[in-house]
């Protein structure tokens, strides 16, 4: 008790409540702008937070940390470009509202369904950390090819309308995963001898170019077609049929979340792209998602910010940094002498509860900036065309730049732009391309990893029981929508018959 | 009426905000790279140095090992410089792409960045047609050796007993290691070698990083991994060293023996090193060695370091290539060993 009573004491304090809004407020930032990554905000303060005490440095940081997992959602809302990865799936329901002139709405509902799923991580990461940490022991190599395996069969709910053409994208998407030195054998592939090949195509130029140039491409060729872009703000008042879907439908994906942010290399834009697929198939109206269904931007956002808490989760306990912000919050921990670990719980309870209290007090810090923002932000779209296009333009540019400082990859969003842009014309969606090259290596280096422990034995993948839990629900994912299909028709012709 | 005019007034807004959005970013991210056009006109025959930032490359992403020590040691060596050091992540090709810019910029200590043993692993394995010699050292920042870990309630509770099982049932025992060619796999075959036992090996993506939780999860046997790497998972109980590949014990752990106390004289390190252009004047890097050697020795680096499990170090430029000059000798022969020079 007087543990939290000391923590509390901790953080109630002008200067850090300050720091932790400002980071928070620095992170939507961060967090929007297309090519400005969580971990890049996060190295750049990390200097910066040496010179301050513990508590104030890993604060600032971990409101960084969760705002910048929110942020992306105002670029995917009103851009059709998401801002960080974790965003691709807001993107899909979020921008065609922002189209229909809900853009106020959508940003509300997104802000609201992040602000529930951030504190639902933040209570499990409080709560259930030393189990939630076992668990992620648990995941071998068999199992995260699995979950990368769930993760591409979930391209039955972003495909939309036509499988075919959502499978020719991720098909495409895979492709490119191919590109680099093979992690196994270090051998080339398809670098054509270009070092900045060798460590792959990294998935933001290819975010940026086939979400973000490709749309500017088809808005200018478009351009007569005023009443795309002359749109409504739209009102910010949420109904509250609103915010009733948002309570019934934040729960499920933001459980999906905090589990899948757990689990080191998972995250937020995997989680993202289960809990969307989650809520597409438990819907009783799936054919509304992808056009601006609310329910699927409930379950985008509140799941990526409900993996921040998970995340956390074998940071703190067991010292395993999870993504490359959390390798970041690693150092800066190390750098305050404070270790994670069991040792961590034990020998510095009251700094841990400040830590956790910090994090809570972020997700209000978000839902405050945020709901101000959504005053501002919408008017960006109403802006002029003419501003718009070439700005956006340059954005997708600077932000494919910044990635790494290199004009190399500054090429590839601009091929990407223009191959994405056709490729809507044929009707391939971006999302598909986008999932396909985050799940491609993840599966492949897994699946291979998986081999080499059971030495070429395929039974890895079936003799264990988390293993056994993802193929059954990769065999229902793929099953459900024709059963669901046959179940429809059975009720039409029973209706029909009476 | 009100209304309209009221969104066009928002309207104008939004341009000027999206303008000065935009400005911000620009300036934000061609920065850095105009305040080095502008020193480019500087004469540099007089060695007044630094008289603007230093470009301090790591050619691994932000929050990577290389990330974070050589952001805490710049945070430091930029109070002795008199000038800030601007780190910045150009990661590509394990370290191929930063090696490529540092060795083709300007050899006027204004561009550096640093280097891990892949500066001896990347030219014989034909990736890059040049090696440690395109760039002087400036320092050694630290060394990580190679260490075997098991889980905790494992068997075995030496380096011998461990090779004793493996004699007794041959290919038993499945040790995750790096693709063949990686620092860490060498440490492996060597210990095989000295000791006549094959392991399982089984080739992990990821590097040594993955090792310590595949074997805390009981997915391996046992992982070769820098102590800096498992050092979470051994404070949290779940695993356990058998021994370290270093000529003596490590300080921040001095419980764990080392080979060669046990028998295999065996030594493998991860060494960082800054490193600038070749041609770099002596009295330049002479500037960059005292500044960076004295953040070296700061409290807050030592620290870091001995909290992270890794080992501090502060070699002059003259020790430092003496021992690339040995790390290149040593490599090519393990390259060679395992059948993947590329001449």
């Amino acid at each position: 008790m007087i543990d939290i009573f000391s923590a509390f004491s901790m953080v109630f304090d002008f200067q850090i409540i300050m720091l932790i809004f400002g980071g928070t407020a620095l992170g939507i930032l961060v967090g929007a702008l297309p090519g400005l990554s969580a971990t890049m905000g996060l190295a750049v303060l990390l200097p910066i937070s040496f010179y301050m005490s513990p508590i104030q440095g890993i604060l600032l940081l971990l409101g960084m940390y969760t705002g910048s997992n929110y942020g992306g959602s105002f670029s995917a809302i009103l851009l059709n470009i998401p801002g960080a990865p974790p965003a691709v799936m807001t993107a899909l329901d979020g921008n065609p509202m922002a189209r229909k002139g809900e853009a106020g709405r959508a940003i509300v509902i997104s802000t609201l369904s992040s602000f529930l799923g951030g504190v639902f991580g933040v209570l499990c990461l409080i709560i259930i950390a030393p189990w939630l940490a076992r668990f992620a022991l648990d995941f071998g190599p068999a199992e995260y090819a699995l979950l990368a395996l769930f993760g591409l069969s979930t391209i039955v709910a972003v495909a939309g309308k036509s499988m075919k053409r959502g499978f020719i994208g991720v098909v495409i998407g895979l492709m490119l995963a191919t590109i680099g030195l093979d992690q196994f054998t270090n051998v080339p592939r398809f670098t054509f001898g270009r070092y900045e090949l060798m460590s792959g195509v990294s998935y933001i130029p290819l975010v940026i170019g086939v979400f973000g140039l490709s749309e500017v491409l088809s808005q200018i060729l478009s351009l007569k077609d005023t009443h795309v872009n002359l749109q409504k703000v739209g009102s910010f008042k949420t109904s509250k049929s609103d915010i009733k879907k948002i309570l019934n439908r934040f729960l499920p994906s933001s459980i999906i979340g905090t589990i899948i942010g757990v689990l080191p290399g998972a995250g937020g834009t995997i989680a993202s792209i289960i809990a969307y697929n989650q809520s597409v198939q438990t819907s009783k109206h799936p054919e509304t998602f992808g056009k601006g269904e609310p329910e699927g931007l409930i379950a985008a956002e509140s799941s990526n910010n409900a993996a921040v808490g998970g995340s956390l989760v074998p940071l703190l306990t067991l010292g395993i940094p999870g993504s490359s912000p959390a390798a970041i919050l690693l150092g800066a921990l190390m750098i305050h002498n404070l270790r994670p670990g069991p040792m961590l719980f034990l020998e510095q309870r009251p700094m841990v509860n400040a830590f956790f209290i910090g994090l809570m007090i972020a997700q209000f810090a978000m839902v405050i900036v945020g709901l101000l923002a959504a005053r501002i932000a919408p008017h960006i779209i109403s802006a002029k065309q003419k501003v718009m296009m070439p700005v956006i333009t340059l954005l997708c540019i600077i932000g494919a730049y910044a990635l790494n400082s290199s004009f190399f990859d500054v090429k590839l969003m601009l091929i990407f732009g223009v191959v994405g842009f056709f490729l809507k014309l044929l009707g391939i969606k971006p999302a598909p391309i986008v999932l396909g090259l985050i799940l491609g290596p993840m599966f492949e280096t897994n699946f291979r990893s998986a081999l080499e422990l059971s030495q070429n034995g395929y039974l890895i993948f079936v003799t264990r029981p988390i293993s056994i839990v993802l193929l059954i629900l990769i065999a229902l994912l793929l099953v459900w929508p024709f059963i669901q299909k046959r179940m429809t028709e059975k009720k039409k012709q029973d209706a029909v018959s009476k | 009426m009100s209304i309209s005019k009221r969104t066009k007034r928002v309207g104008s807004f939004a341009n000027y905000a999206l303008i000065a959005i935009f400005i911000l970013v620009t300036s934000m991210v061609f920065g850095a790279g105009q305040e080095e056009a502008q020193g480019m006109q500087e004469d540099t025959a007089a060695i007044e140095f630094p008289t603007r930032p230093v470009q301090y490359v790591v050619g691994w992403s932000a929050g990577g090992g290389s990330d974070i020590v050589s952001r805490v040691l710049c945070a430091e060596a930029e109070k002795f410089l008199g000038q800030p050091i601007t780190v910045v992540n150009h990661s590509g090709g394990s370290g191929a792409r930063s090696y490529t810019e540092i060795a083709n910029a300007p050899a006027d200590g204004y561009v550096i960045g640093n280097t891990t043993g892949t500066i001896s692993t990347h030219v014989f394995m034909g990736n890059l047609d040049f090696g440690h010699e395109a760039f002087v050292p400036v320092m050694t920042i630290n060394s990580d050796p190679g260490a075997i870990w098991v889980k905790t309630d494992a068997p075995w509770e030496t380096l011998q007993d461990l090779i004793d099982d493996l004699k007794a049932n041959p290919e038993s025992i499945t040790i995750a290691s790096s693709n063949p060619g990686s620092i860490t796999r060498f440490g492996t075959l060597l210990l095989e070698k000295a000791a006549g036992v094959k392991f399982k090996i089984a080739s992990q993506a990821g590097g040594e990083s993955a090792g310590p939780g595949l074997v805390a999860g009981g997915h391996v046997d046992a992982c070769q991994a820098a102590p800096v790497t498992a050092k979470s998972l051994y404070e949290a109980g779940e695993i356990r060293p058998l021994g370290v590949m270093d000529t003596e014990r490590v300080a921040a752990f001095p419980e764990i023996p080392t080979y060669k106390e046990q028998g295999y004289d065996i030594t493998i390190y991860n060494m960082r090193q800054i490193i600038a252009p070749k041609d770099t004047p002596d009295e330049v890097v002479d500037i960059l060695y005292q500044a960076f050697k004295k953040a070296a020795n700061s409290d807050k680096y030592q620290n870091f370091m001995k909290d992270s499990g890794s080992t501090p170090l502060d070699w002059d430029p003259e020790k430092s290539r003496e021992f690339l000059i040995e790390q290149d000798k040593q490599f090519k022969q393990y390259i060679t060993d395992a059948g993947l020079l590329v001449e």
